[in-house]
């Protein structure tokens, strides 16, 4: 009898550890993957304004419950200098569900806008994923500096 | 062992749970835009010829003249920049070279016509920043009033620089 128990209970463990944890959200998670990035403007053509500059190194792992979530994007940024824009690309789908839509490119601001839209599924061990475009862009009139954007995706149920 | 059994079972509930708390629905990301001194200038229109072959009868040869050409230009700087432009090397004796820039917007002002040397660059327009500005007729005017026949060949070379 002792033993039966011992053999049950490790056995539940066992589910826990590696089924039940790795293939279960019972609440949405987001992390930003690729770290954080610089953009530098630095060329222009003669007689144009500065070249945009872009970046597609870092991105979102996300997944839900059997929900449907969306993700958003907004800056800490109330008055910046130059223009962001983030279009989210190649969205993988991870296991079961959907990653989502992926919706237009959008220029950051300090309001919460949808970025993806559609989310359902995902696991901690086979999330969704997707790659952040940033774009940059700067006029001549707008001269020189730096802004520091920090940047906040949230997934939330639509 | 009911005990251990009901020990395993909150293990696994709790190791569970901490996937949950660790799995947050949101997470940041720094994005810093670097926008440096942005300072470019280019000549359109490529080499030109200009021949000295009139004249009118009791004065010396008559110039002649190309518009053809022009210069762009993007400063994104806040503080002024000038054009200049400067000869490789002299004409021969008795040839000279002038140019004028005729600017078409922006914040610049042109200095007119000036005689190009290659001793020193001659400003040829003033008071750029902040802005880009294309198709700034550059008039060339060369002049020979007594010379003889012959072909120079000279480089003019424009720069943007701080005023």
């Amino acid at each position: 009898m002792k033993k039966r128990i011992i053999i049950i209970s490790i056995l539940l463990l066992g589910y826990f550890v590696f089924f039940a944890r790795d293939r279960l959200i019972f609440a949405a998670s987001l992390s930003v993957t690729g770290g954080d990035i610089v953009l530098t403007i630095s060329t222009a053509v003669a007689g144009g304004n500065p070249d945009s500059v872009s970046n597609e190194v870092s991105g979102l792992s996300y997944g839900t419950n059997p929900q449907t979530y969306k993700i958003t994007a907004r800056t800490s940024l109330a008055a910046p200098l130059f223009t962001l824009m983030v279009l989210v690309k190649n969205i993988q789908t991870g296991g079961s569900g959907s990653g989502g839509t992926a919706q237009s490119q959008i220029t950051l601001s300090t309001t919460d806008q949808d970025v993806v839209v559609g989310v359902t599924g995902g696991t901690l061990a086979n999330p969704h994923t997707c790659t952040l475009e940033y774009t940059a862009s700067a006029t001549a009139a707008q001269g020189t500096g730096n802004d520091v954007h920090t940047i906040t995706y949230t997934i939330v149920k639509q | 062992m009911k005990r251990l059994l009901v020990f395993l079972i909150a293990v696994g509930f709790i190791w569970r749970i901490s996937g949950i708390i660790m799995a947050a629905n949101n997470d940041n990301q720094q994005v810093t835009i670097m926008v440096v001194a942005v300072n470019e200038l280019a000549v359109t229109g490529g080499n030109i010829t200009l021949t000295i072959n009139t004249a009118t009868a009791g004065s010396g040869l008559n110039n002649a003249t190309d518009t053809t050409c022009a210069l762009d230009w993007t400063t994104n700087s806040s503080t002024n920049k000038k054009v200049t432009g400067q000869l490789d090397t002299d004409y021969s004796a008795g040839i000279s070279l002038a140019v004028s820039v005729t600017v078409t917007g922006g914040n610049g002002v042109s200095a007119g016509q000036q005689t190009l040397i290659s001793a020193s660059a001659v400003d040829l327009v003033t008071g750029m920043h902040n802005e880009f500005v294309s198709a700034n007729t550059l008039g060339y005017t060369a002049s020979a009033p007594t010379a003889s026949p012959a072909t120079n060949t000279k480089t003019v070379t424009y720069t943007i620089i701080d005023q």
